[in-house]
């Protein structure tokens, strides 16, 4: 379902003192959130004399989860579809924020793959989050979405961001820093790696040593020039040094086979969901004709490899996320 | 490194960038030896190896005393540097202003030089008080590992660097920062500047006059596979470009920083396509009574030619300015070897 089609269906919103009405109607609210691919960059940093772990998410706005709530009147009754814990555990940690004393009930469509470290879980919690502030016409400010969505999740992504670029402390669930409000001009040549996703709260944090924390704040650095300045190629560099710096902690065998394939192709860069299951090859998209072309001989090489599920998306679209909010 | 507001160490201790050419930017150091001082100092506090109020000693008459002389004075820090009669006497009192103690060595070795003796001396001194730490710039890899954050500053501002340009004596700054900055471009170029007579790259110890870059004992944090490229610089041609340097661009620096100059603006005029970054390690106050002198100068600085002679062997490059193409030779024994059997 596409954006445009979510907005249509969503039933109008109806207030609580709908003075023309004699039975107001249950409030209705809409919330959508998109996906990641995983981390461009991820590590430990010096921030203001503290040590923070923190990232850059990759968005892939292609894929989304929404949530329709309908307010229920008995307080405490959260229903759900089966298995989404963490999205009733969201309503209600919502509702309670917003000093609602009702239930509601929640529907979710979502179509970003599950356990492949792509953010599915995470945003059928923001999307949750988002309806339920919605049904009372609220839209949450993202530092609020982002409290809630560690609160009923412990970790999350920085996927409630849409329209900036966050350094996000993840297991905080605050921004450290805004990078910039889009990610330069990048297309992405995704695909699944052949290895389990890994829980990223179950995992213990990596302890890096001081030569890769030094290293990781001059990635940090680079992120920073690179989405400041809109570098592409600079951003490619960026995501391969910090999937390289995570080989020591959760290896994926193919990356050097990766790194050759990705420089024969022009690629700007490999870029590894940092505890999940996908990785992409970064091609510039300054020129999008150039940078099509070169992907889709990628994905002949990729093919090569044994990888012919690969499919393309363009991660600065991502502000267009975040439904009516 | 914090940016907020800080002590005079925290505040000077990032290099000021400055444009000295349409593709050649300047990192301009008040004293770039506060960077490793203070990555290692804080790391010895954080591993216990050095107390509050603890004892510090390490062999040094140049800058690296003064960066140890600055943390030690804001930190309350005991420290002893062992230097040689050869210093001079500003410089001491502006070390002994900050109260640090001078340990001079006064018997030179049985061949001359004072380096020997001033190792021994800390030995010596570390006997006597186990329990002092000891930097160990030339060998410690903290130093070299400290210039992350120098790269990170150059990367925060400038994105990927294609050439970085700079001198060499411990070869803490340039070993590090360009490890660091190759993260984000494996290709730089790393041009190494040294003068005539010191064993870094090659070629035999002697006498040098120009003091800061180079050595007469080979520094274990020296990554010879960093360099693409080797520069000897005669004392009087860094003069000449420290003052041209001074002249046309009103940045007062001393006489390494001079002499990586002169070598970067070569560099960035050969190569306008290419990014081009040159460490300028100190300012020029400790030269006043040299290079920034008009009768020194006049007696010791001599102009450069425009162009270097590239030099096949370091043994060949003993004067004159000299290019030799070091392309990442992970050390300079096979060289000295067939350079001996020529
Ligand atoms: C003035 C000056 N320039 C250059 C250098 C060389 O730097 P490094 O020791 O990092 O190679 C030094 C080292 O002491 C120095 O004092």
């Amino acid at each position: 379902m596409t954006l445009l089609a979510a907005e249509t269906t969503t039933t109008p919103r109806t207030t609580w003192n709908a003075p023309d009405r004699a039975e107001p109607a249950a409030p209705v609210g809409h919330g959508i959130c998109g996906g990641h691919h995983g981390e461009i960059l991820q590590g430990a940093f010096r921030v203001a004399g503290e040590e923070v772990r923190a990232l850059i998410t990759l968005p892939m706005p292609d894929k989304t989860a929404e949530a329709t709530v309908r307010i229920l009147p008995e307080p405490g009754k959260i229903s759900v579809p089966a298995g989404k814990t963490k999205a009733a555990a969201a309503a209600r940690l919502t509702l309670g924020h917003l000093g609602l004393d009702s239930g509601c009930e929640i529907s979710l469509r979502n179509d970003i793959p599950a356990s492949l470290g792509m953010g599915s879980s995470t945003a059928d919690v923001v999307a949750t989050i988002r309806a339920v502030g919605d049904s009372v016409g609220q839209r949450l400010p993202g530092a609020v979405v982002a409290r809630l969505a560690v609160e009923a999740e412990t970790a999350a992504d920085s996927i409630m961001y849409p329209g900036s670029v966050p350094l996000f402390a993840h297991r905080e669930g605050r921004i450290l820093e805004t990078l910039g409000p889009e990610l330069p001009p990048l297309l992405v040549l995704g695909f699944k790696l052949d290895v389990a996703g890994i829980d990223t709260l179950e995992m213990r944090p990596a302890r890096y040593t001081r030569e890769e924390k030094a290293r990781l704040g001059v990635l940090l650095a680079a992120a920073r020039h690179a989405i400041g300045t809109g570098d592409p190629v600079l951003l490619g560099k960026v995501a391969s040094a910090s999937a390289a710096v995570n080989q020591r902690f959760i290896e994926r065998p193919l990356l050097p086979e990766l790194t050759r394939l990705a420089r024969r192709a022009g690629a700007v860069g490999v870029q590894i969901a940092h505890s999940g299951s996908v990785a992409g090859v970064l091609f510039d998209a300054r020129e999008p004709l150039r940078a099509a072309g070169a992907a889709s001989r990628c994905r002949d090489e990729l093919s090569r490899l044994g990888i012919d599920q690969a499919y393309l998306f363009s991660p600065y679209e991502n502000y267009r996320q975040g439904g009516r909010q | 490194m914090n940016r907020g507001l800080g002590n005079y160490s925290d505040a000077i201790a990032l290099p000021k960038l400055i444009k000295l050419g349409p593709n050649l930017i300047g990192a301009a150091f008040s004293l770039m030896k506060l960077v490793p001082a203070r990555y290692i100092l804080h790391k010895a506090t954080e591993t216990g190896q050095l107390e509050a109020g603890g004892k510090i000693v390490e062999t040094t008459s140049g800058t690296f005393g003064l960066a140890l002389a600055i943390e030690s004075a804001l930190h309350g820090w005991d420290l002893t540097l062992v230097s040689d009669p050869v210093i001079d006497a500003q410089f001491a009192s502006r070390l002994a202003g900050m109260g640090a103690r001078l340990d001079i060595v006064t018997e030179p070795a049985p061949g001359g030089g004072y380096q020997q003796p001033r190792i021994d001396r800390v030995e010596e001194l570390l006997k006597e008080y186990p329990e002092a730490f000891c930097p160990q710039q030339y060998t410690n890899p903290d130093n070299p590992r400290s210039y992350a954050v120098v790269a990170e500053h150059l990367v925060d501002s400038l994105g990927a660097v294609d050439t970085l340009i700079g001198p060499v004596g411990s070869g803490g700054s340039m070993s590090g920062t360009a490890r660091f900055l190759r993260q984000v471009n494996s290709d730089m170029l790393a041009v190494g500047v040294d003068t005539h007579h010191s064993v870094i790259f090659g070629q035999p110890d002697g006498p040098r006059a120009l003091r800061g870059l180079g050595n007469s004992l080979m520094p274990a944090n020296v990554d010879h596979s960093t360099f693409d490229e080797v520069h000897w610089i005669s004392n009087g041609h860094a003069a000449h470009a420290t003052r041209g340097l001074h002249r046309s661009h009103a940045a007062f620096m001393g006489p390494t920083s001079g002499a990586a100059y002169f070598v970067a603006a070569w560099h960035a005029r050969a190569h306008p396509d290419r990014l081009h970054v040159v460490m300028l390690p100190d300012e020029g106050h400790r030269y006043h009574a040299t290079v920034y002198d008009d009768e020194w100068f006049a007696a010791n600085a001599e102009a450069p030619p425009d162009e270097p002679r590239t030099v096949g062997s370091p043994l060949e490059g003993l004067r004159d300015w000299c290019r030799f193409e070091w392309n990442r030779r992970p050390s300079p024994a096979e060289l000295t070897a067939v350079g001996a059997a020529q």
